[in-house]
């Protein structure tokens, strides 16, 4: 008892030091997406897609929904506690089901399915100009998401001093789930330090050193091994270097970045990719024509474990989910890429699921144009992804690396301020890395998707 | 509330006697300082002055009687000189009046206690003359002691006088005072006439006749320029402005001092700004620049006279820099005299005083809408409890890393209330109020005008327009005429309407 006195006592003090004598700010926000889905490609769930004529042959039909709730707790301009949840599910997946995410949506409802996805302390350092995020937050590199951006535990300082901002940050991505394993022993961390000065109103450059330290090597043998090319391997070491800009000239908004990878893994020789893109948007008519390039290189035997040459994205073990990191801003596709201009809810599903594209590597260019009229918003797309390296092993040994053209178009109408409904189609003509998907000579059915979206953000 | 007021005008009814008659009076033993032989005084004191109390209308109450009026005195002496000072209340305690008497020695007190008496005597007369007076409540009717909505009260139709009379005791007595400019200030109301179209920013254009205005007011693609009698009529019309621009705001001023004011209208256009300047000749629009890289808004800027500011937008800024402000020579345009502002200060969310040693203050909407003041090192001096401002009006960037978390491919950055200063430095501050604005979504219902001034400490209020049902969007004062010209939103913009806006006009009194 008095040890909980004294407890308490600590913590009202600690408290009481702590929050300056002002309201407490409660601040709110979220979103709910719903989306009726037809396509022959989506299953529902996520990941990537094989293309095979089985999986591409039936056309499902389906509808499922999201909903973000994020409660920011202010204590003073420079205390905050930030919390984000998400309920999600397709429509008659499940009911009545405790502790299993994304379920919960069949008749009678009622299941267990809320998920935690941020939690973090957001403070300013007393006496110096530094931010300190601390706990479950969301994760974006400096280079578009092509490593990362998803949702890590870990602390991030920031500070800035005039015109240049400096991010130093630590995360641990995974640790010792195994049983056995000591907590700490086997871990996968990232540690970060980027910069970036803006040199006038109109340019801003960066540079960033990352360090990826995976030891992770309980995954061995585990059903999502496959997701990461470092799966089972230890010791995996990386060190990245990188470089960033961007420009605005009249009308004309220019970007891109560099970044290097340079490491060693156990059993493999030295690493040595590196990532690039170049990003345009150029103002016309209503709205803006917006261009991409990028390319991430890869090894020619990724199957078989070469990954010498291959850019690596820091991708989810855990789950299926793993399509969350590794992804790239940039991308305008639906059905070819997963790019995070059209992230829509947990069924969201794609040929190419990341950057690094499983070690072969990827070169892409996208097109496109977006736009809105008063309240009438739309946009057309077209982009082609091939494989960076011709492979000698594994589904495209010795084939073309032309993956596809996808196509896609939306078209919407903004109800209110906050809330948008859009008809949004897309399909892919599959490339000469596929023949055969189908038969001797033949090619699996082209992809497709067709959707309708309410979409409401506050 | 209601219980209390009813359980009062019950309490005064019973109190009330059918006919006026002389007023019950007691004077209570006199309380004594400085003076020797206090026990003595106080009786003699009391007798002394209850003798002389006269009149028809003063009849002496005995001290187990219910006296509708109480006498207490104090006799206070130092050295040679000498005051006595008598409070006058009603039986229930209720404060009426006071008098006082002073002298040099002690063959002054009596002729002191005359003089007090004859005050004291006049005063009461003047509250008999103004109608009965509530007696103390006597234990047998057990009623419990209640505060008295008021002290003269007529017969007749209590309930409705009361309410004025708690008024005018208020107007006498310091804050309250300023309710009844509440009053006045809504006294003027709203122009009755609906004007299509949701609207974002109001200017006032000089050189109207006395009690007329010319107005500027701006859509988000479309200026309109009304004159403003007893209605409002429409002069012209600017709408060359594309699809993907959006205005953001509307000020006036004559920058150069040639006698011509020129429109500074705020429009972004994707996330770059291209604003625009023009001036109303002959009736009409007439753009003399454009694409300009500014945020306008007109700015106190500490001197007593408010300036044209800007601010910039980068690329990963939504307000990049410090405020300067706008220099026009011919129709170019140059920028000077940075201002550094406070922590979360934008153009849009502070406006500047001059504090009581006469260096500037920033007064800030801080994000979370607290009024806020600076100093001009940044030092946070103080932060009000209630909050102010709110606007619905914005504007959007691309942000894709965090469509991943925020489900939009773009992000709000919302703009501020302005706030004026007046010559005298009282400040002026909106406050929209609405039951549904949770983070980016705002719909605001109710709004009303507070005025503050600076005391060296905090900001005191100095009056506030009573709410109006609508959202405000802009407002302008005309120090001129004191009023108030306030641009509300009477409803807005559904899926397939335009919504309308009226304007309202509140003098200040």
């Amino acid at each position: 008892m008095k040890k909980k006195l004294v407890v308490l006592t600590a913590a009202a003090a600690l408290g009481a030091a702590a929050v300056p004598a002002m309201a407490f700010e409660n601040e709110f926000h979220g979103m709910f997406l719903t989306q009726g889905i037809t396509s022959n490609m989506f299953t529902g769930t996520t990941g990537t897609v094989a293309v095979s004529q089985p999986n591409l042959d039936a056309t499902k039909n389906f509808v499922d929904q999201r909903a973000r709730l994020q409660y920011i707790a202010k204590a003073s301009d420079d205390l905050k506690l930030v919390t984000h949840f998400e309920l999600d599910g397709r429509w008659g997946d499940s009911s009545y089901v405790a502790g299993s995410r994304n379920a919960g949506y069949a008749l009678g409802g009622d299941s267990i399915n809320l998920e935690t996805k941020n939690v973090y302390l957001d403070f300013n350092i007393p006496g110096a100009p530094v931010n300190a995020k601390v706990g479950l937050q969301g994760l974006n590199d400096a280079y578009k998401g092509i490593f990362v951006g998803n949702d890590a535990a870990g602390a991030l300082l920031t500070s800035k001093l005039g015109a240049a901002t400096v991010q130093a940050g630590w995360f641990r991505f995974d640790d010792a789930r195994a049983a056995g394993q000591a907590l700490g022993k086997t871990t996968r961390d990232f540690s970060l330090l980027d910069g970036s000065v803006a040199v006038t109103k109109d340019i801003k450059v960066g540079a960033s050193y990352y360090y990826y330290y995976d030891d992770n090597s309980s995954l061995t043998g585990t059903a999502t091994a496959a997701n990461n090319v470092f799966a089972g391997k230890t010791n995996v070491k990386l060190n990245m270097l990188g470089v960033n800009g961007s420009a605005a000239m009249g009308p004309v908004n220019v970007d891109g970045f560099f970044l290097y990878q340079n490491g060693s893994f156990s059993g493999s020789p030295h690493v040595n990719a590196f990532a690039a893109n170049v990003g345009a948007k150029v103002a016309a008519g209503p709205g803006a024509v917006k261009a991409n390039l990028l390319y991430t290189s890869g090894s020619k035997n990724a199957a078989g474990g070469d990954f010498g040459n291959s850019f690596i994205s820091a991708m989810n073990d855990t789950s299926s989910a793993y399509m969350e990191s590794g992804i790239f801003s940039g991308a305008n596709t639906v059905l070819l890429f997963r790019g995070n201009g059209y992230r829509t809810s947990n069924t969201d599903q794609s040929l190419v699921g990341d950057a690094s594209n499983k070690g072969t590597g990827i070169a892409a260019a996208f097109v496109g144009y977006d736009g809105a009229v008063g309240k009438v918003f739309f946009n057309a797309n077209a982009a082609v992804v091939a494989n960076a390296k011709k492979q000698v092993s594994g589904t495209y040994a010795n084939k073309s690396q032309f993956l596809g053209t996808e196509i896609n178009a939306e078209v919407g109408y903004k109800l209110y301020d906050n809330l948008k409904a859009s008809v949004q189609g897309a399909t892919v003509f599959l490339g000469s890395a596929f023949s055969g998907t189908d038969g001797a000579n033949g090619y699996a059915d082209q992809p497709y998707l067709g959707r309708v979206i309410l979409s409401y953000t506050f | 509330m209601f219980t209390r007021l009813l359980l009062t005008m019950v309490l005064l009814f019973c109190s009330l006697p059918a006919m006026a008659a002389p007023v019950r009076v007691y004077v209570e033993e006199f309380k004594v300082t400085g003076a020797v032989g206090k026990d003595d005084y106080r009786q003699a004191l009391q007798s002394l002055l209850a003798s002389r109390l006269s009149g028809e209308n003063v009849t002496l109450a005995g001290a187990n009687e219910a006296p509708e009026l109480k006498i207490a005195g104090t006799y206070i002496v130092f050295g040679k000189v000498f005051s006595l000072d008598a409070r006058v209340v009603t039986g229930s305690g209720t404060f009426v009046g006071r008098a006082f008497e002073q002298g040099e020695s002690s063959d002054d007190v009596i002729p002191a206690v005359g003089r007090l008496a004859d005050k004291l005597s006049a005063e009461i007369a003047k509250l008999s003359a103004a109608g009965p007076v509530a007696p103390a409540p006597t234990p047998s009717t057990g009623h419990k002691e209640v505060t008295s909505p008021g002290v003269t009260v007529p017969s007749g139709a209590a309930s409705s006088i009361v309410r004025p009379s708690r008024v005018e005791t208020a107007k006498v007595e310091g804050d309250i005072i300023r309710a009844a400019g509440v009053t006045k200030a809504g006294e003027s109301g709203m122009i009755g006439q609906r004007l299509d179209g949701v609207m974002v920013g109001i200017a006032q254009l000089k050189g109207a006749e006395k009690g007329k205005r010319d107005l500027v007011v701006a859509l988000e693609r479309e200026l309109r320029l009304y004159g403003q009698d007893k209605g409002l009529t429409l002069l012209a019309t600017e709408s060359a402005f594309s699809g993907t621009e959006k205005i953001l705001g509307v000020d006036v001023a004559d920058l150069d001092g040639d006698g011509v004011e020129e429109l500074y209208v705020t429009i972004i256009q994707g996330e770059k700004l291209v604003s625009r300047v023009y001036q109303v000749e002959k009736g009409k629009f007439r753009q003399i620049a454009v694409n300009l890289p500014y945020y306008f808004r007109q700015v106190m800027t500490g001197s007593g006279v408010s300036r044209i500011c800007v601010q910039q937008i980068s690329l990963s800024d939504d307000f990049y820099g410090d405020m300067y402000e706008l220099v026009k020579k011919g129709n170019s345009f140059s920028t000077n005299n940075p201002v550094k502002l406070p922590r979360f200060g934008t153009i849009f969310n502070v406006a500047m005083l001059k504090g009581k040693d006469g260096n500037p203050l920033f007064v800030e909407l801080h994000p979370d809408g607290y009024l806020t003041v600076y100093d001009e090192k940044g030092e946070n001096l103080w932060r009000s409890s209630d909050k102010f401002g709110g606007s619905e009006a914005y504007f959007t960037r691309e942000d894709p890393q965090n469509m991943r978390v925020t489900g939009s491919r773009d992000r709000k950055i919302f703009l501020e209330q302005r706030m004026v200063v007046t010559k005298d430095g009282t400040i002026i501050v909106p406050k929209n109020e609405g039951t549904f604005v949770i983070g980016d979504s705002r719909s605001f219902n109710k709004n009303s005008i507070y005025a503050f001034a600076w005391n060296g400490a905090t900001l005191d209020e100095l009056w506030h327009t009573k709410p109006s049902q609508n959202y405000l969007s802009d407002f302008l004062y005309d120090e001129g005429q004191k009023e108030l010209v306030l641009l509300e939103v009477v409803k807005k913009a559904g899926i397939f309407e335009k919504g309308a806006s009226a304007i309202a006009i509140k003098r200040v009194e």
